[in-house]
């Protein structure tokens, strides 16, 4: 066994980090906790992240065998995709401690706790990137779970919180078992538990009952954490009970872990396979048509579970919902047999829109976490009429939902739009077109909540004092927008980037 | 264990051996498997139908269906609230536990490994040292203080 741990700089660092977020816990007076420790994680993401982007480290973190006859076999590799995959996840994970602060400042005590579980949780999905091996797979991926489950009750005393704590629990313990439980029956249908000897399993043909019923059972256990239909019934309670800015871990990174995993699997078990006369279907699987299936109804579920919703948290659920349709159908597209590159291009897309999302979803969090730490000292102050209130709050949120239903200049329009020219040079045409069905109706929901703001109607909310937001939260505003209008304007480099890491993903085959 | 893996079989390379794809595929191998099953029900069932057709019938009554507490009648609930302090005990039993397992196979290693592994075992000390300290700090042994 051979460890070479220097690719993992960026986890190690980031590690360290959660353990030093523990320590102004011990030391320090309870009022300087939370700064202290939010400067903290933030020196270690931003560590990480400079790492990833100026040394970035390529290779295997743990391999076996590779002399005399055996065959090299990786347990964890750093290549071009888990770069940008971990390269994004520590820039969110900023945003996410940044969008926190407002947040723990008010808590009465676990600061230190918040940020070192945050800090884990991030660290299991930048782990959860470069996964070659199901077991290391099963581990990183817990690693995020377990964390979320206790973040997502963070707020021990309170009802709603504690609740989405446990029914989450329940929840992701079942999935849990199910991807375990096909895990186990891919090893035993291939012997391995390696995505090279999976690869090669399915790339063989006439694959046995027990790979494809593992398959299925692994796919069932991301499913849960994407979020996809049938197998989201979580979603809107946890989103709505979880304090705010896990709320936003949990539609952003968590999220992501999944669909990374997703992707990992899915260019080795679900895409066409290479044969000696290129690019072959695999004939007995119709892994497109069931993932082609389950986006359209969870895209279905989403839209539409989301327009009669009055909280806007959970509207953001059901919003998140209806994004794994849209991550799905890229999925699709990467299953479905088409000659050119259109694999390619269904990755760089889904890379592209985790990216986009995830800022989008970072950016409204933020604005809700901020409009939660005004609520004590003015209580009643909502979404509702909130552009009399704060402008500034009302803009940072409006845009955000705008990037969210895929309004033009924003970068959700153009990771939209990639995806569903993905879709489409698939030559999944009916699926495209619910696609950008969907867009529509989203668009309803999503303006009606942008009126609530700037013209409530009715009762209007009364004009009160403005609303105070801190410099940080201000600046961490802007710099979501300017993101956001980024990844719509000028989307080149980023969609390089993307591009880059699904070359890398799929050259491995 | 062994008993198991003999009626398996060979149950393959570890986690990360590599392995000829086409050796383990077979199900036949999980034929014992499905033996081992049926003797199993059937001996349950075996049992408890014997113990119905031979068994003595009396009617139920409440002294009957009494949980059992040693004969003695029974005092409360079973239902009952446990003090987290106990959790918190079990937590860290678990947490030192897994260190003397880690320090075991480390200890016989001891003599022939690379100086790497010395100090990657003084990290691992050095981190759950660190949580003892938080663990102290927090006072989570420290029952008498409310």
């Amino acid at each position: 066994m051979r460890l070479e741990l220097q690719n993992l700089l960026p986890e190690f660092l980031v590690a360290g980090a959660g353990l030093a977020a523990l320590l102004p816990e011990l030391l320090l007076p309870p009022g300087r906790r939370a700064a202290a420790t939010a400067w903290t994680s933030f020196a270690g993401l931003l560590a990480a992240l400079l790492v990833i982007v100026f040394a970035p480290p390529h290779g295997t973190a743990l391999a076996v065998g590779g002399t005399g006859g055996e065959p090299h076999v990786t347990g964890w590799v750093s290549d071009g995709f888990s770069l940008y995959c971990r390269g994004a996840t520590a820039f969110v994970g900023l945003l996410l401690v940044l969008l926190a602060m407002p947040y723990t400042r008010r808590l009465d005590r676990g600061h230190g706790e918040f940020y070192a579980l945050l800090l884990y949780a991030l660290l299991g999905v930048m782990l959860v990137a470069g996964v070659t091996d199901l077991l290391s797979l099963f581990v990183c991926l817990e690693l995020v779970t377990i964390m979320a489950y206790i973040l997502a009750a963070y707020k021990r005393n309170d009802l709603k919180s504690t609740e989405a704590g446990m029914k989450y629990l329940v929840v992701g313990a079942v999935s849990t078992a199910v991807l375990l439980l096909g895990v186990a029956f891919v090893y035993g249908a291939t012997g391995s538990l390696s995505l090279v000897a999976l690869e090669g399993a399915v790339a063989a043909g006439a694959p046995s009952a027990f790979l494809v019923v593992g398959l299925a059972l692994v796919l069932i256990g991301l499913l849960f954490k994407v979020g996809g239909v049938p197998f989201h019934v979580w979603i809107p309670d946890v989103y709505e009970g979880a304090p705010t800015p896990v709320t936003g871990f949990l539609s952003t990174a968590s999220k992501a872990a999944g669909l990374i995993l997703l992707l990992r699997l899915g260019a080795v078990a679900f895409a066409p396979v290479l044969g000696a006369d290129g690019l072959r279907d695999p004939g007995t699987l119709s892994w497109a048509f069931l993932l082609g299936v389950l986006a359209l109804v969870t895209l279905l579920f989403g839209v539409l579970g989301a327009v009669p919703q009055r909280g806007v948290k959970r509207m953001l659920a059901y919003s998140s919902i209806g994004h794994a349709g849209y991550l799905l159908m890229g999925l699709a597209a990467l299953a479905t047999f088409a000659p050119g590159t259109g694999s390619q291009e269904a990755v760089g897309a889904l890379l592209f829109y985790l990216l986009a999302y995830s800022v989008t979803a970072a950016t409204a969090f933020a604005a809700l976490v901020a409009i939660g730490a005004a609520q004590r000292d003015q209580p009643g102050l909502g979404v509702r009429g909130l552009a009399t209130r704060s402008p500034f709050l009302a803009l940072a949120l409006c845009l955000a939902l705008l990037s969210l239903a895929g309004v033009p200049p924003m970068g959700g329009f153009v990771a939209k739009f990639l995806v569903l020219k993905a879709v489409v040079s698939k030559g999944l045409w009916l699926l495209a077109a619910f696609g950008a069905g969907a867009v529509v109706v989203s668009l309803y929901f999503y303006l009606c909540w942008v009126k609530e703001m700037f013209f409530p109607g009715g009762e209007t909310a009364p004009a009160g004092v403005p609303v105070r937001v801190p410099p940080l939260t201000r600046g961490l505003l802007v710099l979501g927008m300017v993101l956001m209008l980024g990844m719509g304007v000028a989307f080149g480099p980023f969609f390089e980037w993307a591009d880059g890491a699904a070359r890398s993903l799929l050259a491995a085959r | 264990m062994s008993v198991l893996s003999s009626l398996v079989g060979p149950l393959g390379p570890g986690p990360l051996g590599a392995a000829p794809l086409a050796a383990s595929a077979d199900m036949a191998e999980y034929v014992p498997v499905l033996v081992m099953l049926v003797f199993a029900l059937l001996f349950a069932a075996l049992n408890l139908g014997l113990s119905f057709v031979l068994g003595k019938k009396a009617p139920s009554n409440p002294v009957k269906d009494a949980a059992y507490e040693c004969g003695m009648p029974p005092l409360s609930e079973a239902h009952q609230r446990f003090s987290v302090k106990f959790y918190l005990v079990a937590i860290l039993f678990v947490l030192f536990d897994i260190e003397v397992v880690f320090l075991y196979p480390w200890a016989v290693y001891f003599q022939q490994m690379p100086a790497f592994l010395f100090f990657e075992m003084l990290l691992f000390i050095g981190i759950l040292l660190l949580g003892w300290w938080y663990v102290m700090r927090k006072g989570a042994v420290n029952w008498a203080r409310e």
